[in-house]
């Protein structure tokens, strides 16, 4: 039974990118400022504060959730991945590359969340269609590219068939204008 | 804020006697209730997270009935192929139930014990007679979803229980739910329905227009203009930020028709 017996503060032990951590922390603070503040993980973003936006996305044992809808005394035993953990600026994931390749990027302020999200995704369901994607993505907010890019990266990545499919036809989009 | 999360339900029945009439609350998936401390209401003086305790989650067969854990996250529920199978409106409720990232934390006891007036999965657990088991500490009880959710954000259950499990009599009826939000994605319904039909009968549980959901039952398919008039009657909707109470019955006559033709003509 976790008790905080300090009616405001707890000691928690969590995994966080295959690190352990243990530390104590006032029971009302959120996972996000937990990673931020605490761990100086500023890869997940705060914008909305309510679920909304998902700049604040992390992958929590295994599941995405939104951290600022997450007390950090909820993750006490979990095992958290943020973007840092994902992958390193000489040593991009797959996805990171395909972001960079399909140019899915413009302020970058979702990014974070947006590979979060995909790859989940992409680990859940390598053959996922277009409409799959964007129910993926869904609860990711990107106020700059339109989305298109960011999905024709997450595409690059599902079958081979798909991803032609797709880039044929952003093609011919991109073509009209 | 005290945070505590019993591990076993006789720790849940020791915390809540001490916690006694203490300002506190029950906390599953904490989607619906942290915005709410972001926006500037107080946080309880206490927190009891019930995530942990023993057989709170999990959708299984038992005898004629399905029953799903109360701490079951939507996620869970879209993914499992029983309920798509039985409860097609209940599946359809979680497929456009906020994103990804809200339903892996979001639970049916979260829904049902919020008791918004426009909370997705609840039109088609009342047109389903879903019933709720709520366990204390000297056993457990069974209530009618319909007899527990009393108004907005109210509903019956006691000091020193908590809800265990939603069971709802296996169907093979066909059924349908609706949403009308504001955009796609992540929005909060204007109005929501479920249909449940049979050959010439249907049932319909209708959210978001009144102070809890309204349930319709015995109404003649094949006759719309008169299913329409007595929905019309029945609700009593409201201006919010999201819709004026005029919009909503127009959206619902609109809306129910739409879904009503389609079914009679398949």
């Amino acid at each position: 039974m976790l008790i905080s017996k300090n009616p405001t503060s707890l000691d928690i032990q969590l995994t966080v990118n295959s690190q352990s951590i243990t530390s104590s922390i006032p029971t009302h603070l959120r996972l996000l400022d937990f990673l931020r503040s605490e761990l100086n993980l500023t890869g997940a973003k705060e914008v909305c504060a309510e679920g909304e936006c998902g700049a604040c996305t992390v992958i929590m044992d295994g599941k995405i959730v939104n951290s600022c809808l997450v007390f950090a005394v909820e993750a006490n035993g979990s095992e958290i991945t943020t973007i840092e953990g994902i992958g390193k600026a000489d040593e991009l994931s797959e996805l990171q590359q395909a972001f960079v390749d399909y140019h899915s990027v413009q302020c970058g302020y979702c990014i974070p969340g947006m590979i979060l999200a995909g790859e989940q995704l992409l680990k859940n369901n390598q053959n996922a269609t277009e409409e799959e994607i964007k129910q993926g993505i869904a609860g990711n907010i990107c106020r700059c590219t339109g989305y298109t890019k960011i999905i024709d990266a997450v595409a690059s990545l599902t079958t081979p068939v798909f991803a032609k499919a797709t880039a044929g036809k952003n093609a011919r989009r991109h073509g009209d204008v | 804020m005290k945070y505590f999360r019993p591990i076993t339900i006789n720790d849940y029945f020791t915390i809540s006697k001490d916690v006694g009439q203490q300002d506190f609350t029950l906390f599953a998936g904490g989607t619906d209730l942290i915005p709410r401390y972001e926006r500037g209401h107080k946080l309880p003086e206490t927190i009891i997270d019930l995530k942990k305790l023993p057989n709170i989650a999990g959708i299984k067969k038992v005898g004629d009935n399905i029953e799903i854990g109360a701490g079951t996250t939507i996620e869970e529920l879209k993914n499992k192929d029983l309920i798509k199978t039985h409860f097609n409106a209940l599946f359809q409720s979680t497929t456009d139930f906020g994103s990804v990232q809200i339903r892996n934390r979001a639970t049916i006891g979260g829904n049902i014990c919020n008791a918004s007036p426009a909370g997705d999965t609840l039109p088609a657990l009342y047109a389903f007679n879903a019933k709720l088991i709520l366990r204390n500490k000297n056993g457990d009880r069974t209530v009618p979803i319909d007899e527990f959710i009393l108004g907005p954000g109210k509903t019956a259950i006691k000091n020193g229980e908590i809800l265990q499990a939603v069971i709802i009599p296996l169907s093979n009826s066909k059924s349908i739910f609706y949403k009308l939000g504001l955009r796609e994605a992540m929005a909060i319904s204007v109005v929501n329905f479920a249909i449940i039909y049979e050959q010439t009968l249907l049932t319909i549980g209708l959210g978001a227009v009144a102070p809890t959901i309204i349930k319709l039952t015995g109404l003649e398919k094949y006759n719309i203009d008169q299913i329409l008039e007595e929905v019309d009657n029945a609700i009593s909707p409201i201006d919010d930020i999201r819709a004026t109470a005029h919009y909503r019955r127009k959206a619902l006559q609109n809306m129910l028709r739409f879904e009503l033709s389609k079914i009679i003509k398949t």
